[in-house]
């Protein structure tokens, strides 16, 4: 009897039709651990969507660390670490600090129409994410600096921007991370670098997963933010055309995956070495910007030394890159030594991520 | 052609009425649901070089969005603004020169060093040279004797002493508006004496225009031959100011507090004074504070002492207070056609 009256309104009721309402939220699934694929993804529902469309994204990555457009790789990561782990490097084109992703990290995009004059006030959008995280009854404090906190440490990292009418939101979320990688990709061994650039504020990190005892895995985790988002702000889910993977697939490996976005987009800094040349230790300082070597000096104990304005000369005006730095200086055996220093702190020629599957 | 001119100026704001949850989070940032709030909606006037003005009105009547823009820091949504000719938006660090601010509410002096490095920063901030520097702060000293509170931080200083820094340094590079916003707010009457006293020189000597905000209409009453009343983004009065002192100078308000006190007290205090003075008495009973009885006396019509000892013989009174008539209260009787 109850029933049925509760059945009762449905009856001769017209189907929905499924018009496209603007407002509604379309979910994404980008179904790559690509970093550079990911962050492809994201550049062109940004760039080539109408304004009034929203998407959103939940994805993971492989390891790899990813800076703020405007950072300096150099002073933000340790690419010694990253080389020897094969860990690559991607710059991202929103703002903000350094970020470590691995598969225990969850990523989330929000992309859609810039609705208020100016610029978006961050608390704002942070809702979203605070209110779903609620729902898993985890009590998160917003800081000052927008970062997400619990029990006074940072588990989550955000990065807004806004390209003409449309703006994109998008974090991480540290579940079961390799917090050890994430400190030692994001050390620099640089230390203080003389830059302009966007520095990251260290952060004491933590993963969520010891506070959620009802979820195993990242993917849970993804899985049951979705369905918690989906209970109350219900969305379409959509797969990519060929035609739209096949634009976004170019744009990861011709931008994402390429050194003259990730090296080229440098800002200038000075970085400072110390060289073992024979039995002595000489100071070295590299001007950097646009991955490229604008000047180099010797510190002025060394500057008499034999050779060391040929270094400096042959190091001026070259890709800062270990195989560049290497060939320049070949020949002599001062500057073997001092290349040999060098090369280390290094990337490759190539990005990292270059020549792998996308 | 006069230094401040207003035509038809409007600021609107966006807020945003938030939806609940986690769904109104969402949609929130999608599609905003947006209310218009109109703080400052239509005015005009214009004010010549070397007056004072009075700004009044109450708490969120667009006194300070006014302001605001007058300065520069906030662009009107529609309308026209000058400020010596130029709008204020425009080449702000020119506009700056011609003008000083006091926002009483916070401290444009740095809160951690001594008083007069933040007058020799705002020195060289705008150019003022030794000798007018010198003679500045000498001129404040005879007026307020101010000279011992200059090696003193300013976050050791009282309210007080702050707000005569405050107002010395908004003079410093010898604007020629100045706009103070709320200058003696929380001020004990020596201080705001004070206060009034180096406003009326400056003004006299200086013939510098300035523009008050105040809640407290003695400030207005000792310093401004014209007053502007506004409410709610729109201008409610704009004139002299004398029309406005015969209207509502004679009115005292009396706060009572009665023993005994409850819903029946009221009514029966309206109904006696009634029957003793009559209706034409110009007495107003009611309550703005728990527990406390005001009646409102034009004392133009009925002596105040009269009331006093009639209630107090009639009821008994534990506390009085007499205080001059609120800005709320003024505001409610313009717009119930008291200066019309």
């Amino acid at each position: 009897m109850i029933q049925s009256q509760a059945l009762r309104p449905r009856i001769g009721r017209p189907a929905r039709t499924a018009v496209a309402i603007p407002s509604e939220m379309i979910y994404i699934d980008t179904a790559s651990t690509e970093p550079s694929v990911n962050l492809a993804f994201e550049e062109y529902f940004l760039k080539n969507k109408s304004p009034g469309e929203s998407y959103l994204m939940l994805w993971r990555d492989q390891p790899a660390v990813v800076v703020g457009r405007y950072q300096s790789i150099f002073a933000e990561v340790n690419l010694e670490y990253a080389m020897t782990h094969s860990l690559p490097v991607f710059r991202r084109i929103s703002g903000g600090g350094a970020v470590y992703h691995d598969p225990g990290n969850l990523c989330f995009s929000l992309i859609m129409g810039k609705v208020t004059p100016g610029m978006p006030k961050v608390p704002e959008l942070m809702r979203p994410i605070v209110q779903a995280l609620a729902r898993l009854g985890l009590e998160v404090e917003v800081t000052a600096r927008n970062d997400l906190k619990l029990e006074g440490r940072k588990f989550s990292g955000h990065a807004m921007m806004v390209q003409k009418d449309r703006l994109l939101l998008h974090g991480t979320l540290l579940f079961d991370a390799d917090l050890g990688a994430l400190g030692d990709a994001l050390r620099s061994p640089f230390g203080d670098v003389e830059t302009r650039a966007v520095r990251s504020v260290p952060s004491s990190v933590t993963n969520l997963r010891p506070y959620l005892a009802a979820i195993g895995t990242a993917e849970q985790f993804k899985q049951a933010l979705k369905e918690i988002i989906y209970t109350d702000m219900p969305f379409v889910e959509r797969t990519v055309a060929e035609s739209e993977l096949k634009a976004i697939r170019e744009l990861a490996s011709a931008k994402y995956g390429s050194w003259a976005w990730t090296f080229g987009g440098e800002p200038h800094a000075r970085l400072r070495f110390q060289c073992a040349c024979g039995e002595v230790d000489v100071g070295l300082t590299l001007e950097l910007e646009k991955g490229h070597v604008l000047a180099c000096r010797f510190d002025p104990d060394a500057a008499n030394a034999v050779g060391v304005q040929e270094i400096e000369r042959r190091l001026t005006h070259i890709p800062c890159d270990k195989d560049s730095v290497l060939l320049a200086l070949q020949g002599s055996e001062a500057g073997e030594a001092v290349g040999r220093c060098l090369a280390r702190f290094l990337p490759p020629a190539q990005n990292i991520a270059v020549g792998r599957s996308l | 052609m006069s230094l401040i001119h207003l035509q038809d100026l409007n600021k609107h704001f966006k807020l945003l009425n938030r939806r609940e949850g986690l769904g109104g989070a969402f949609r929130d940032l999608f599609s905003g649901n947006y209310r218009t709030v109109r703080a400052v909606d239509g005015i005009s006037y214009d004010i010549e070089a070397g007056e004072i003005v009075g700004y009044i009105g109450p708490n969120g009547a667009g006194k300070s969005t006014t302001i605001k823009m007058m300065t520069g820091i906030l662009k009107p949504t529609s309308g026209a603004i000058q400020v010596n000719g130029r709008p204020p938006y425009e080449n702000r660090i020119h506009q700056a020169q011609i003008m000083g601010v006091v926002f009483g509410q916070r401290t444009q002096l740095w809160w951690d060093l001594p008083v007069i490095e933040s007058f020799k920063i705002l020195k060289e901030i705008y150019k003022v040279d030794q000798k007018s520097f010198d003679a500045h702060l000498g001129l404040f000293n005879d007026l307020v004797g101010l000279k011992a509170l200059y090696s003193q931080q300013v976050r050791t200083l009282s309210l007080g002493q702050r707000m005569l820094c405050d107002i010395t340094a908004s003079f410093l590079h010898n604007p020629q508006v100045v706009f103070l916003d709320e200058p003696t707010i929380g001020l004990d009457i020596s201080i705001k004496a004070k206060m009034r006293s180096v406003i009326k020189e400056l003004n006299r000597t200086r013939k510098t225009t300035i523009l008050l905000t105040t809640h407290d209409l003695g400030d207005v009453e000792a310093l401004c031959q014209r007053i502007i009343i506004i409410d709610k983004g729109k201008i409610l009065y704009d004139g002299d100011i004398k029309r406005v002192t015969a209207l509502f100078g004679a009115y005292r308000t009396l706060k009572l507090q009665i023993d005994g006190f409850d819903h029946t007290t009221i009514p029966a205090l309206r109904q006696r004074l009634n029957d003793r003075f009559g209706a034409q008495a110009g007495i107003a009973v009611g309550e703005t504070e728990e527990f406390w009885t005001d009646v409102t006396i034009d004392q133009a019509r009925t002596p105040m002492a009269d009331v006093l000892s009639f209630v107090i013989s009639g009821f008994a009174v534990c506390d009085v207070r007499i205080v001059e008539i609120s800005m709320e209260s003024v505001v409610q009787q313009v717009y119930d056609g008291a200066l019309r």
